[in-house]
């Protein structure tokens, strides 16, 4: 029944428009910003007094085809940017380029009210959420300022724990969240063991979370997708920046030359007086940094044809002998390269073809009394894609595309210099997909998409069916719904402490991709301008999931599908987000209804039971306030239900052991019985910014995180004791206000 | 528009019923430990209650005294071939019946099914049943003096033992003859803490489970083996024990591993340990074993 659904809606695409087109004209273009030349994404332009509309794609292209001959005023909207007004007269037939610049706004006037438009068509589209990296920068935060723990505050995603960055998306594992930076796959994209990820806000021009019910140009994961842009490079004047931090400093630099643009971000850590001056003290490492390093470079060839080179490499670098003839050593990190070339056919078709290549790699090194333990983890994916955007007319727009690479695993693990574990993956993957959306009229999008995934280990054919629709009774009301099929071919073996020793391994002959179903239920609304109240309801399955088995002690000698163990699961929610992204007052308000669960052979009797990061509610309250005379102040409220954890029921005791000689002690347990204590935390913080000698502005950030001193706990471990009690022991998250200082300057 | 936000609140109030977190109430259970050894004679068995968390342990407290214990020999097709009755002796220790009677009989043979049975009083029928491994031979070692973390760690030459079903998976054990604080390894000195630990405690050890793979296979058939410095504690006279274990085993020593933690679990989340006993928890378990005594000697 989709799929026939799915043959009409190309049939419409196929016979809609081009009958009529020859009569109409047409407006397209590029929207920029004034001060830079940087391409904003899904940045809205609409005809004032019309219902026609659209928002620009990845490359910051919109396109309005078929447009009656007349006069218009169009107008063109992003947040943060001042609208743009022109008075455009359109010819029969005529094709009108028109690039937009719009002039940044830190305080968004109110001017103008465009009403009935199909404006944030995208930006509100079901399942999708945006962070600008202002307020990225803007949060206060522990440490360095983090896209992910920004994301982490939208209703639907939640944290770990304080100390992790990964991202637990509408009831899924950070695994299950496809991470792309300039299109290119990132595969552990974390510093510091996981506590920040590696996306320098100074280099980030664009953040997208699809939450749920991706379209069809997406695919390789069950839940998620978080698409990240880097900044092309100031087109207009050289700039630069510098912020220096307790953690680490940032430098960027990004300007001009004669054919196009370049940008280069760099970030260190800057521990090392730190670690000089707690040298000799238990605990403190020999060693310890990080970095990462973003840089792009952009070549305008013509008007209709750009091209770009981006790379990004990060690496934490770890020497920690911990006791004598005890050491830990660890390297792990991330390469990634993308060239890109974005060319327009013709005012309707629109295409962009992207060549990646992506690097992870983890060698942690361990040496207790003598014994050691290695493990060599690399990932290697090397791709190309294609994306095709067609629009014939206003009501039809038709997407196609391919994405196919080569994904290479390594996994080499030796135990006393004995080699136990050595795997080697390599293969082709394919996608295709085909995506039509039909609006029939003002009040009804519909969008359907079938993608098709191939990954030769395996011999894997998939078939992907997307659907969704959206009905707006009225300008200000969005009623959407949205399905999809989702497979996964990969999984990530990780440890909620530490990210470092993440290991990514793959689908193979006997054991089949993961799939599920997600269905999505969206009411968008604008109560005011800019006052927004979404709210979006979710059911999904998760089946054939296969995860490291954790009860494993040796993999030597095991066929590979005995490395895993297979389970099911399922998540449902619903996420309210109340968002004012106007005026003095800026933020939102999150909450969450959440339920996740999991089921796998050997924990909690093979019944479904909650996993850790299962939170039944979940609040965020983001507010920044702009005090005026350069002052800002910035504040986080959460607040969560208690994670899931297991107490134990009772214990019992071996007293004739004959492997030790101590008596073994043993919980009875019921796999994740109970919750841990409410979660909340209050963070605030002030920024001023000013004048820096005439060359530049200063920015200071004064932040408090965990301002009441809320002692959230992160877990508990229970302790035998020699009156035969057992003691529970609570390890805490941060549990103290922790104070956080920056300086950036600004050139 | 409130009336579906509205829906909304009571829709999430009801679905917070579906919270899966739940806690069940503390059951006491039989808890069965026994170990038999291929080729030797068949070993004790014990019983005992497991206890609520809040209450202190005290094993004599715990231990069943009066229960009914068998243990069967059984037959290929799952009938019992042959019953040893066991009686009790000391604080839920239950040993064979009149040993002397039974023979050679009394010695657990290797690849074959043994099955327990306790009728305990309150209880009820708790059974759990063994496949015991085949045993092996220690064919020789590199050196009998073994300098620590020198260039030569102790290697053992062993015939493969059978496992149906699978390969053969071990466990190092090594036990000091005379342990004492001043001939704890460097790595050991520093874990030992004089105030916690009491030196007995760490007399004894057993390595992780270790899979067969892992090791070389002799052009004769043999593989060798080598202890891992890790699992040596002491300086001086220590016995060395290989032991290739049963599913039993396997799966309650990987099991109970993850509890003391170690695994890709979250922090916090305690899986219950395999078992393989029917109506009550514990390990009857086999495994089979060679040994040889070396002296460790400081590198230098």
């Amino acid at each position: 029944m989709k799929y026939r659904l799915l043959g009409w809606m190309l049939l419409l695409a196929a016979l809609g428009g081009p009958a009529r087109a020859q009569e109409r004209a047409s407006v397209s273009g590029f929207v920029r910003d004034a001060t830079s030349g940087e391409t904003l994404l899904l940045a809205n332009v609409v005809l004032e007094g019309t219902t026609l509309g659209t928002a620009t794609n990845n490359a910051g292209y919109y396109t309005l085809p078929n447009l009656p001959p007349g006069a218009y005023t169009l107008v063109a909207r992003y947040i943060g940017y001042r609208d743009f007004r022109a008075a455009i007269s359109l010819a029969p037939g005529e094709h009108l380029r028109l690039d937009i610049d719009l002039v940044p706004d830190d305080v968004a006037l109110d001017e103008v009210v465009v009403e009935a438009e199909r404006d944030e068509a995208e930006t509100r589209a079901i399942g999708v959420a945006q962070i600008s990296t202002e307020t990225v920068k803007r949060l206060p935060t522990v440490l360095e300022p983090d896209v992910f723990r920004s994301l982490q505050l939208l209703p639907g995603v939640k944290a770990a724990s304080d100390f992790s960055s990964g991202l637990y998306i509408r009831g899924g594992g950070p695994d299950q969240t496809l991470i792309l930076l300039d299109r290119t796959a990132v595969y552990n994209p974390s510093h510091f063991f996981g506590f920040f990820s590696t996306f320098n806000p100074d280099a980030i021009k664009d953040v997208r979370l699809y939450k749920g019910g991706y379209p069809a140009e997406y695919g390789g994961r069950l839940g998620s997708v978080l698409d990240i842009y880097n900044k092309d490079g100031n087109r207009r004047a050289y700039e630069g920046s510098l912020s220096l931090g307790l953690l680490a400093s940032r430098a960027l630099v990004e300007g001009p030359y004669a054919k196009g643009s370049w940008m280069l971000a760099v970030r260190r850590s800057t521990l090392e007086p730190l670690l000089a001056a707690l040298e000799g003290q238990d605990g403190i490492p020999d060693g310890f940094y990080f970095y990462d390093v973003n840089g792009k470079v952009n070549f305008d060839a013509s008007d209709d044809d750009r091209l770009s080179l981006a790379f990004y490499a990060g690496t934490d670098d770890l020497d920690f002998p911990f006791i004598d003839e005890a050491s830990f050593d660890l390297r792990y990190g991330n390469q990634t390269v993308s060239a890109n070339w974005t060319h327009l056919f013709s005012q309707r078709l629109f295409s962009n073809f992207t060549f990646t290549g992506s690097r992870y790699f983890s060698r942690p090194d361990f040496l207790f009394g003598g014994t050691s333990f290695s493990r060599r983890n690399n990932v290697y994916d090397v791709s190309a894609k294609g994306d095709f955007e067609f629009i014939p007319n206003e009501r039809h727009s038709l997407s196609a595309g391919f994405w196919t690479g080569n994904f290479t695993m390594r996994l080499r693990d030796t135990f006393d210099d004995q080699e136990g574990l050595r795997e080697r993956i390599q293969t082709v993957y394919a996608a295709v997909y085909l995506q039509e959306t039909y609006r029939p009229s003002s009040l009804w999008m519909l969008r359907a998409g079938l993608r098709g995934s191939y990954y030769e280990e395996g011999n894997h054919l998939r078939l992907e069916p997307r659907l969704s629709v959206e009905y707006q009774p009225t300008a200000d009301v969005r009623l959407q719904l949205g399905y999809g099929r989702y497979y996964q071919f990969l999984t990530l073996i990780t440890s909620e402490l530490f990210s470092a020793f993440d290991i990514w391994l793959t689908t193979g002959e006997n054991v089949p991709p993961a799939y599920g179903d997600q269905y999505v239920a969206g009411l968008k609304t604008t109560l005011a301008p800019g006052l927004n109240l979404d709210v979006e309801g979710y059911y999904r399955t998760m089946r054939d999931l296969f995860e490291l088995d954790p009860f494993l002690p040796d993999a030597a000698g095991l066929d590979y599908g005995d490395l895993f163990h297979y389970g099911d699961g399922y998540a449902f929610g619903t996420e309210v987000l109340l968002q004012r992204t106007r005026g003095r007052i800026s933020g939102f308000l999150g909450y969450t209804f959440g339920v996740t669960a999991r089921r796998f052979p050997n924990l909690n009797e093979g019944e479904y039971y909650a996993p850790k990061y299962d939170r039944t509610h979940d609040l965020s309250a983001v507010a920044n306030v702009d005090l005026g005379r350069g002052w800002r102040f910035s504040g986080v409220f959460q607040y969560g239900t208690g994670q899931a954890y297991t107490e134990p029921q009772g214990r019992w005791k071996l007293v004739n052991d004959p492997f030790t000689s101590v008596a073994t002690n043993v919980l009875v347990t019921t796999f994740n019985n109970r919750r841990l204590p409410a979660y909340h935390r209050l963070d605030a913080g002030f920024s001023r910014t000013g004048p820096f000698f005439k060359l530049g502005e200063y920015e200071v950030q004064l932040q408090a995180i965990n301002v009441y001193g809320r002692r959230n706990v992160w877990f508990y471990f229970f302790e035998f004791n020699d009156d035969g009690t057992v003691s529970r022991n609570e390890v805490p998250q941060i549990p103290f206000p922790l104070p956080n200082v920056s300086l950036t300057l600004r050139f | 528009m409130r009336i579906a936000l509205l829906i909304l609140l009571l829709g999430s109030v009801l679905l917070a019923a579906c919270d899966l977190v739940e806690d069940t109430p503390f059951r006491e259970e039989v808890v069965v430990e026994s170990y038999q050894v291929a080729a030797r004679p068949l070993q004790p068995v014990r019983l005992s209650r497991t206890a609520g968390i809040d209450d202190p342990y005290d094993a004599e407290a715990q231990a069943i005294v009066d229960a009914t214990v068998w243990v069967h020999l059984l037959a290929e097709d799952g009938g019992i071939e042959r019953s040893y009755e066991y009686v009790h002796q000391d604080r839920g220790e239950y040993v064979p019946v009149s040993t002397s009677s039974i023979g050679v009989a009394a010695f657990v043979q290797p690849l074959r099914r043994y099955r327990l049975e306790a009728e305990v009083p309150g209880f009820g029928t708790v059974t759990a049943t063994t496949v015991v491994p085949d045993t092996f031979r220690l064919v020789g070692v590199n050196s009998t003096r073994i300098a620590y973390q020198g260039p030569e760690p102790f290697e053992a030459r062993v015939t493969r033992s059978q496992y149906p079903g699978r390969q053969n998976v071990f466990i190092f054990v090594t036990e000091a003859r005379d342990p004492a604080i001043e001939q704890l390894t460097p790595f050991w000195r520093e874990i030992f803490d004089e105030e916690e630990n009491d030196i007995e405690e760490f007399r004894r050890t057993r390595s992780p489970i270790i899979n067969e793979a892992n090791y070389d296979v002799n052009p004769d058939g043999t593989i060798t083996v080598r202890l891992p410095w890790i699992a040596v504690r002491f300086y001086g006279l220590t016995v060395t024990a290989i032991n290739a274990i049963d599913d039993n085993l396997y799966d309650f020593i990987r099991s109970l591993d993850v509890q003391q933690g170690g695994s890709t679990l979250g922090p916090g989340e305690i899986p219950a340990v395999l078992d393989h006993v029917e109506n009550g928890t514990g390990i009857f378990g086999s495994y089979a074993t060679v040994s040889a005594q070396i002296e460790i000697e400081p590198l230098f």
